[in-house]
């Protein structure tokens, strides 16, 4: 009977020092007197979830090697490691700006920093996962807790409406999944990546022994429908998650009405476990695929340009900040699959660590912008409107004006911002992989995007103030602000972190066996 | 090399960073110390920067004060400095014009003068990066850098439309870029595949492309054409000079100096240092169209500027026209053509700078830009009258000013231009650019300062104060000395200007070379 090694414990560290906190920070609230102020609860998180990354990085792989543990069902590599020390630092941060929204806002509970922590679980476990039912049950759990914190404002109708809407699109990215897995299942015999990545070989190989080359992707549809027809469905599950074009239309209103650290913690922690968990599933087991027939790649490849079209197009007439982020966090889902797609050809992989980059710079810029939004609102209201409620306010609030302007001009990609390199990288290595004509139409919706970016600065510095509120006061988000900001203009500069990214993207095709 | 292992372009580089960041953590009511910072901070850059004139070495055609660092060494990114002929005086020109503007905004910019001098000193910073990087990743950062700066100094410190045109002037500048951007990305993937997967984006190891077939004519078609698009942009060539007229006129004066002084000359500049360099035969193609291009844009500009009604409007047109000049020079590919287009770049940054500081001195009296408004000004104020005609003048091109020696050497190379078709042709019509320029620039001169005061408003006008004196007389000083002695200027360019032709030439020779050649062995790649 095979066992689990202590070492494969080892490894889940991170994970099992959170899931440890959720519980603890339960029964805290439980236990604690009504009148109690729970922002205890908040410090409690970070300071948890920052040990869970010092942990995690300590501990690193714990001697796996990186190599699939518990029965194949998640693997602890570079990839992994990385991801994970991004979700748990990201979190730390969502958790310290949460605590001014939940006392102005919402009932100030400690179960929100418990769900909160339960959405990181699924988000560590979904990074790592190596098999399609590991992959599928850490997703639930993340967007479980998740559709509960989108509708944690209970008197708040939009609150409400959008943990609605997000529970309903969520079901449907959850049914794509398991149909998807169900046919992959029904193909392959197993829901091992690696048992995937052999039968797609083996599929690939049989295609392959033919008097017409060309006619590979004819015969192996041919052979293999219910292969092909079960990636593409887990494509669809993904692009539901990450907010790709088609799959994209919640994404205004949910990041409307959620509360402002929880959408942050949706278009950051969240989109980085996603695409992490998109490469693992689709892009590593099916590679083989990819090198036999290139076509394959042609649904990524217009969802991706759609992405960046739509997305960009759709923030433009957006007068709240926060609908205006959603179309921005499209197109940034779109900027992202390009770098995927890239990374799965041959050409690009050697360049796979720009996607994890870009995974990191996105989500500093997500997580300071949410934290200025929160420190803009009032004690009545979000205040989520750009022309009312920001106009003149960078001069009002001179620190944090500074800081929206760094991430603006991140989001936008110029230098030397690392929102410049995070872009760099990604459209470098599509120009490697041969997609010049997507790094075109990047380059160009990014030129649409600064127009909608400027006009946040234009409002902040440039117009009257048109309201009194000058918004709440928070030492910590500030702090939490300021930091993302500087990291903003030190991330791309110092090319060390972009050196760890690379390597920790090295083993992400080991499973394959390809690099 | 001369100047080599010095951290000189560094420092001159890094200091109005330095300063920025401590001007922008003055406390709030102290303008006085802003200023006086600012003023310190570039004043000390441009003494440094004379120690680059002073430790130039004419004769070497190649890189002086070469620094070069790994910064991103995985991917061959290196922090890469250096100077030739082709862009020390414009690395001088910019420290020098920076503490004028940051003395003439003294009185004009009363709010947030902590913030304005702050963002001119970043500006100043991303210029002179812009000007000595020879890394073409690490010049895209400062080129991009700039907009920033300069977007602010316009939206907030600017006029009426001024949100309109520092939003027109960023999209516009950056529609260009990032197509540079893909650009540069081609030509470094393929350097790598070429040179067995080592990557580099050094302008040296990137220039090794233009020759040899390594990039076909297609390829350096396509790819100076990205390039080009960006530096035209900039430039601003007709027809791509919309965003200019709007950025011109709103910008405070400090902004107008500025980006009539420096930023449109990175465009030319970057012509010369990137484009043509990198896609010898790809501009070798483009290079007619550009004259024309240029033709238009020197008659059009001047055209327009005649039947402006604002001083300051007049002025923008009268750049397009200038501009036109100096990329009529340029491709018109010969050495007088060329050092014309150089020398024309430093003399339009010193007569139109002039230019623009004087309508803000105006417009800091009186509130007001409108032609209309004016007249008879030589009675009210008679120094501020002269030193408008000298800088008119200078602006029109009369012979011992500066102006005339940049055209008059740019119309030279046009019609002795070895490889221009109709280059005859094209520098005659170019010509009638010169007249046009004396009748607006005159025409515009006389309906502000002769005749009788129809404005009561003017009649309480003071004339220039000491503080105005003060920095208008260099730029004066300059005019005269500059259309005097040009060789003091022309020399240093020399030899960098002969390489840079040669290089060119040696290109598009060897290209002929190879179609002249029997099919048979003919390249592949060199036929479409």
């Amino acid at each position: 009977m095979p066992t689990i090694a202590a070492a494969e414990l080892g490894a889940l560290t991170p994970a099992i020092l959170v899931l440890a906190l959720a519980v603890l920070v339960l029964l805290l609230d439980v236990f604690a007197k009504p009148a109690t102020d729970r922002a205890y609860a908040a410090w409690l998180t970070a300071v948890g979830l920052v040990a869970a990354a010092v942990a995690g990085l300590l501990i690193g792989d714990a001697g796996t090697g990186g190599k699939p543990i518990f029965f194949g069902a998640l693997a602890v590599d570079g990839t992994a490691v990385f991801t994970n020390t991004l979700i748990l630092l990201s979190a730390a941060a969502i958790a310290l700006i949460s605590s001014p929204f939940v006392a102005a806002h919402a009932t100030p509970r400690g179960e929100y920093y418990a769900l909160l922590l339960l959405a990181v679980l699924g988000a560590l476990l979904l990074a790592a996962a190596t098999d399609l039912l590991a992959m599928f049950m850490a997703l639930e759990t993340m967007s479980i807790a998740l559709y509960v914190l989108a509708g944690y404002q209970r008197t708040n109708d939009r609150s409400v409406e959008a943990a609605l809407k997000y529970f309903i699109t969520g079901a449907f990215s959850s049914a794509f999944l398991l149909y998807g897995i169900a046919f992959v299942y029904g193909a392959v015999g197993g829901t091992n990546y690696a048992d995937v990545h052999a039968a797609v070989a083996d599929a690939v190989k049989a295609a392959a022994q033919g008097s017409d080359p060309g006619a590979i992707g004819t015969r192996l549809l041919a052979a293999q429908p219910f292969l092909v027809f079960g990636m593409l469905l887990l494509l669809a599950g993904f692009f539901f998650k990450i907010a790709a074009v088609p799959f994209h239309m919640w994404a205004p209103d949910v990041y409307e009405g959620s509360p402002s650290p929880v959408t942050a913690l949706m278009a950051a922690t969240v989109k980085a476990a996603s695409v992490v968990a998109l490469v693992r599933t689709v892009v590593v087991p099916f590679v083989d695929l990819q090198t036999a027939y290139p076509g394959w790649g042609y649904p990524v490849f217009v969802v991706a340009a759609a992405t960046m079209i739509v997305g960009n197009l759709g923030a433009l007439m957006q007068d709240n900040i926060k609908r205006l982020l959603a179309y921005s966090s499209v197109a940034h889902a779109g900027y992202l699959l390009v770098g995927v797609l890239a990374v799965a050809e041959p050409a690009g992989r050697t360049l796979a660590g720009g996607v994890l980059f870009y995974l990191l710079v996105y989500t500093v810029l997500t997580i300071g912008t949410f934290a200025v939004i929160v420190l803009f609102g009032s004690e009545r209201g979000e205040n989520t409107s750009i022309s009312r409620h920001y106009a003149g306010l960078g001069w009002r609030r001179p620190w944090l004006g500074l800081a929206m302007l760094v991430f603006m001009f991140g989001l936008t990609g110029m230098p030397p911002t690392a929102g410049f390199f995070a872009k760099f990288y990604v459209f470098a290595a599509a120009v490697k992989a041969g997609y010049v004509n997507l790094a075109i139409i990047g380059m160009l919706t990014s030129l649409v995007s600064a127009y909608y970016y400027l006009k946040v600065i234009v409002y902040l510095y440039f117009r009257e103030p048109r309201e009194a509120s000058e918004g709440l006061e928070s030492k910590t988000t500030t702090a939490v602000a300021l930091a993302c900001a500087a990291l903003v203009l030190g991330l791309g500069v110092v090319g060390a972190v972009y050196g760890w990214a690379d390597t920790a993207a090295g083993g992400l095709f080991a499973l394959a066996g390809v690099r | 090399m001369h100047g080599d292992g010095s951290i000189l372009l560094s420092l001159i580089l890094w200091l109005p960073l330095a300063g920025a960041l401590i001007v922008g953590l003055l406390p709030r009511d102290e303008a006085g110390m802003a200023r006086g910072g600012a003023l310190a901070v570039s004043a000390l850059v441009f003494v440094l920067s004379l120690g680059l004139l002073a430790g130039f070495d004419g004769t070497d055609p190649r890189l002086q004060f070469v620094e070069s660092i790994p910064w991103l060494p995985k991917l061959g990114i290196g922090y890469r400095l250096g100077i030739d002929g082709l862009s020390l005086w414009l690395v001088i020109l910019t420290t020098f014009l920076t503490p004028i503007v940051v003395i003439s905004a003294w009185t004009a910019v009363t709010e947030r003068v902590r913030e304005y001098m702050a963002a001119m000193l970043v500006l100043e910073t991303g210029m002179i990066g812009s000007l000595v990087a020879v890394d073409v990743f690490l010049f895209y950062v400062f080129w991009e850098v700039m907009l920033v700066p300069m977007f602010l100094l316009i939206g907030y410190w600017g006029g009426q439309a001024r949100v309109y045109a520092a939003v027109k002037f960023f999209l516009f500048t950056l529609v260009g870029s990032l197509l540079m951007l893909v650009a540069v990305l081609y030509v470094y993937f393929k350097y790598a595949a070429l040179n067995g997967g080592a990557y580099s984006t050094n302008l040296a190891d990137l220039a090794t492309l233009a020759v040899g077939g390594k990039l076909s004519v297609n390829e350096q078609w396509w790819l100076f054409a990205a390039f080009a698009l960006a530096f035209a942009i900039k430039v601003p060539m007709w027809p791509l000079h919309t965003w200019l007229p709007d950025a011109h006129t709103e910008a405070p004066t400090g902004g107008s100096v500025i980006l009539a002084g420096v930023l449109l000359k990175l465009g030319t500049y970057g012509f010369v240092r990137f484009a043509i360099p990198l896609f010898p035969l790809g501009a070798a193609a483009f290079m007619p169209a550009i004259a024309v291009l240029a033709v238009i844009g020197i008659v059009y500009g001047a055209v327009v500027a005649l039947v402006q009604d604002d001083v300051k409007r007049l002025v923008a047109y009268s750049s397009v026209s200038h501009l036109g000049f100096v990329m009529l020079g340029l491709a018109a590919m010969s050495p007088q053509g060329v050092s014309g287009a150089m020398l024309q770049m430093l003399n339009h940054g010193i007569s139109t700078g002039a230019l623009f500081l004087l309508i803000g001195v105006i417009y800091e009296r009186r509130h007001t830009r409108r032609i209309a408004d004016f007249g008879g000004l030589t009675k009210i104020a008679p120094a501020f009258a002269a030193v408008f005609l000298v800088t008119t003048l200078s602006s029109i091109g009369l012979p011992g000013l500066n102006g005339f020696v940049g055209e008059f050497l740019i119309l030279l190379g046009t019609f002795l231009s070895p490889g221009l078709a109709g280059a005859k042709v094209l520098a005659v019509i170019a010509a009638t650019g010169v007249i046009l320029s004396a009748a607006y620039m005159l025409w515009m001169f006389q309906r502000v300062m002769f005749g009788p005061v129809t404005n009561p408003e003017n009649e309480h006008m003071s004339d220039l104060n000491a503080r105005e004196w003060g920095y208008l007389t260099p730029l004066l000083v300059l005019m005269v000395v500059m259309g005097l002695f040009p060789n003091l200027f022309l020399k240093p360019m020399d030899a960098s200007v002969h390489l840079f032709l040669s290089n060119y030439r040696a290109a598009v020779s060897a290209e002929r070379a190879a179609l002249d050649a029997p099919a048979a062995v003919r390249p592949a790649n060199v036929v479409r």
